[in-house]
């Protein structure tokens, strides 16, 4: 049976899991949001916008890569 | 009373055989899914920015057709200035030619001529656009269609540039 200790700190560990999983999932809705908006600046032949949601793109992808390295590195530690 | 259940023959899947995801992977799966959606962004950066390099080169003029070929009122869709790429020529009157490039300025879909009240329009979200100078007159897209510049020699008509 595990102490209380152990089951809080399992119960700690599984909201940092949540936490990061919500967190990466509010990046990707934000990047479908861009994508939708850089396709429809591409396809009306503007091109202004594309650059800069890619950035933004870009800049979500980096930030669920960090989320994911962060509960990766909890687990290993 | 050991003895092994009929169903279990029939649907033979134990929990432990069973393929488990754990929250950890579904988030590891979370991450590739965004790292798709950013490939998708560059991917359209990379379109575009070829798309404005070869608008860059100045096209070769194109013989488009006769003048015979367009009745009064009529239109005829033409690619100019390279394959793929549509454009539609209106006789407005006897004498006069206009030529513009086909996908609407809003998302893409190819505009049609209407004779009756002079208009080139976008059937996929109401766009209507003056067929005299291109002008939007009603709907969403933001801008005129690019209007093709056209010559004529003797009965041939020929698209020379795109007027910016």
């Amino acid at each position: 049976m595990p102490t209380r200790r152990v089951r809080a700190e399992r119960a700690r560990n599984m909201t940092v899991v949540y936490a990061v999983m919500v967190s990466i999932m509010i990046l990707i809705l934000i990047q479908f949001l861009l994508l939708m908006v850089a396709l429809e600046d591409f396809l009306g032949g503007h091109r202004v916008i594309l650059w800069a949601a890619a950035a933004g793109s870009g800049f979500c992808f980096i930030g669920s890569c960090w989320l994911i390295r962060y509960v990766l590195g909890r687990r290993a530690a | 009373m050991d003895q092994k259940p009929a169903w279990k023959d029939d649907f033979p899947i134990s929990w432990v055989d069973d393929h488990f995801v754990t929250r950890r992977e579904f988030t590891k799966s979370l991450v590739l899914v965004s790292c798709a959606a950013f490939c998708a962004n560059g991917a359209l950066v990379a379109m575009g920015a070829l798309e404005k390099a070869r608008g860059a080169e100045k096209p070769e003029p194109r013989k488009i057709g006769s003048v015979h070929d367009v009745p009064v009122g009529g239109s005829r869709v033409f690619e100019f200035p390279g394959p793929g790429e549509p454009c539609l020529l209106v006789r407005l009157d006897a004498d006069r030619f206009v030529a513009f490039a086909q996908k609407c300025t809003h998302l893409g879909c190819p505009v049609l001529y209407r004779k009756e009240s002079r208009q080139l329009h976008c059937p996929c979200h109401e766009g209507f656009f003056n067929a005299e100078d291109g002008k939007v007159i009603a709907g969403p897209p933001p801008r005129p269609l690019p209007r093709v510049e056209l010559e004529r020699k003797g009965d041939e008509l020929w698209a020379t540039a795109f007027r910016k």
